[in-house]
């Protein structure tokens, strides 16, 4: 996990960088507010069910280069969770008014674990860090933009549980579980350019 | 206008296009295949590490020393207006109980290991841990060792542990915290036994609980005494009767300062309690009740068992009846909380008579009509049982504001052992209990 975290941090602080080197000719650029909704499916190993997700993101775009910040729902095999996060964009393909793009979101997501079982004592449950990497399309239409996207999640959550003793003698052993969920996500949806 | 350089550049596109959606399924093919769950699990246990001492230094480590305060209360028992308190594991803590209004506590004996005790005469008898030994005490201010039998108690609290008589015995038990980290694939379901370590095995206060049966009998002079009904010892005669795990073992104690072990017998892995009648043994356990002919006193016969569901199971008895609470508890099992009297006439055909609800008995103790029963956190309650078949209507009086444990009741003076320490009260009209002392236990937590 912290591999890919380092990656995706290059490929992320590689057009930052350049970004900035350009920035003398930003202000000749305009700056632009863009918001989209995109939703669909998380996709893992057979046996751990598929979950959807949903999330809105709203931003500015100068040039190719998009940031901004969004909130969503994810829904995994065992876990329910919000994650807020800030998104970095690049178009690196324009073909006319559409262009390829790269996209790396990161944040944190509270989370809820749905299964739970009845004979657990001092049960704990927490959230964790959020990353993904897409890699996307998008057609621009008049003031619309429809998205394509896919890409790799990385989710982390935890949590923590006691064990019912019969008896009292001994303190009851505790296990804290950190589960790292990895999902394939395919996303359609829309915005404001 | 469809010029060659516009072909051209439309199928670079095309072929650019083509390539982009190729590049993308095979990403999303390696992206689906590296999609696995990975869970770092880090459980905590703690499990009891035993901690050994020689029988050489526990032996050496009587001594009688000024009092001290009660931290734990195990069994009670009552000799010639003397208090010998038991404080679990500990020793005796002896208290002058001429004046009940004023018990004075006068000595501790350090015995390590003791859990039971019965006197007979001026001879105290105690275990410590594998050893019997018999204390002089007919100067309580001077209380000396008389004598020893050495690892006459196989099963003592060694929690499935075996102990070596001849070299060590387990005094205590270490806390020790250990954590496992390990990797999984998510999987892996919560396991409801915890994953307790059993490592060298694991200790459980195996002690029988308490609830104790009036001073059917309390003797005096060179008789024995009078215990509470969660007593493991009792005296029968010029024999000593010990539970010992499931067994029972016999001491012949006609001459008191030199016990001989005698007879051992299994009789069942539940027993708790011992209660002695005329020639007879009741032995309580958690699934029944067992009763003995010791007519002839070195080899117990069992006459007969009276099964009941399982709980924990003090008992006492008088001509016709035995009186038996069952409760239910971490430790006993069970779901049955209630009296049961059990028609004793014909020993070996025990039948139940009447059963009536309780909040939590535990020990009782019964003085001519009088049946005091202690009701865990309801109290202390006493009952008219001059009709068996009508108890429940004559409830006497009934103290809510005290958690009670055992009883001794014995010539008008109700000694009670609780969570918050030891009461004595004047039952002269059972109606109106009236608080006489109080010796407070002091936590050690």
């Amino acid at each position: 996990m912290r591999i890919r975290i380092l990656l995706l941090l290059s490929i992320c602080i590689g057009p930052s960088a350049s970004a900035q080197s350009d920035s003398s000719v930003v202000s000749k650029h305009k700056v632009v507010y863009y918001n989209n909704i995109l939703a669909g499916g998380l996709l893992g190993e057979s046996g751990k069910g598929s979950g959807f997700t949903v999330s809105t993101t709203h931003g500015i775009r100068i040039n190719r280069f998009s940031i901004g910040a969004g909130v969503g729902f994810d829904s995994y095999f065992d876990w329910k969770t919000v994650p807020v996060f800030g998104t970095i964009e690049v178009d690196f393909a324009r073909l006319r008014k559409n262009a390829f793009f790269v996209q790396i979101n990161g944040g944190y997501a509270e989370a809820a674990r749905v299964r739970r079982e009845e004979w657990i004592t001092d049960y704990r449950e927490y959230g964790g860090p959020m990353m993904s990497y897409m890699l996307g399309y998008k057609m621009k239409a008049e003031k619309f933009s429809l998205y394509i996207l896919a890409g790799q999640k990385f989710q982390e959550a935890h949590f923590s549980y006691g064990i019912p003793l019969w008896s009292s003698f001994a303190p009851a052993p505790s296990t804290t579980i950190e589960e790292s969920m990895n999902r394939l996500v395919v996303q359609l949806g829309f915005g404001i350019h | 206008m469809d010029t060659l350089e516009n072909r051209l550049q439309k199928r670079m596109h095309v072929s650019l296009y083509a390539l982009l959606v190729l590049t993308m399924l095979l990403a999303i093919s390696i992206l689906l295949e590296s999609c696995t769950d990975q869970c770092d699990i880090k459980s905590e246990y703690v499990y009891l590490e035993p901690v050994y001492t020689t029988v050489e230094e526990l032996r050496a480590s009587i001594e009688v020393t000024d009092p001290d305060t009660i931290n734990n209360v195990g069994q009670i028992y009552l000799k010639d207006n003397i208090l010998f308190v038991n404080d679990p594991g500990k020793g005796i803590h002896i208290i002058d109980n001429h004046n009940p209004a004023h018990p004075t506590p006068k000595k501790f004996l350090k015995v390590p290991g003791n859990f039971d005790m019965a006197i007979k005469g001026n001879t105290l008898y105690a275990d410590s841990y594998v050893d019997l030994i018999a204390f002089d005490i007919s100067n309580i201010n001077s209380i000396k060792e008389a004598g020893r039998l050495e690892g006459i108690f196989k099963n003592y609290k060694s929690f499935g542990i075996a102990t070596d008589v001849n070299c060590c015995v387990i005094t205590d038990w270490k806390e020790k915290r250990t954590v496992y980290l390990s990797e999984s694939d998510c999987d892996v379901n919560m396991q409801p036994w915890g994953g307790v370590y059993y490592e060298g095995g694991i200790a459980f206060n195996l002690a029988a609980d308490a609830s104790s049966k009036a001073a059917v009998n309390p003797g005096s002079g060179s008789g024995p005494g009078v215990g509470g009904s969660l007593a493991r010892f009792t005296i029968n005669g010029d024999h000593l009767y010990m539970l010992d795990g499931g067994d029972l073992q016999v001491a012949d104690i006609s001459a008191e300062n030199t016990p001989v072990a005698k007879n051992r017998s299994y009789i069942s892995w539940d027993i708790e309690t011992i209660f002695p009648y005329k020639k007879n043994l009741f032995i309580g356990s958690s699934s029944g009740m067992h009763i003995l002919d010791v007519s002839t006193p070195e080899t117990p016969v069992k006459l007969s068992t009276y099964e009941h569901v399982r709980s924990c199971d003090p008992v006492v008895v008088d001509d016709k009846y035995a009186y038996v609470t069952l409760r239910s508890g971490t430790t006993c099992q069970g779901f049955t909380n209630q009296l049961e009297i059990i028609d004793v006439e014909n020993l070996r055909s025990p039948k139940l008579l009447k059963t009536y609800p309780m909040t939590n008995p535990h020990g009782l103790g019964i003085d001519n009509t009088t049946l005091f029963i202690c009701d865990g956190n309801d109290g202390l309650k006493a009952f008219n049982a001059a009709d068996i078949n009508t108890i429940d209507k004559n409830l006497l009086a009934h103290y809510k504001e005290i958690n009670a444990r055992d009883v001794i009741p014995f010539n008008n003076t109700l000694i009670m052992v609780g969570e918050d320490g030891l009461f004595q009260y004047d039952y002269t009209n059972p109606k109106d209990i009236r608080l006489l002392s109080t010796i407070a236990i002091y936590d050690e937590d």
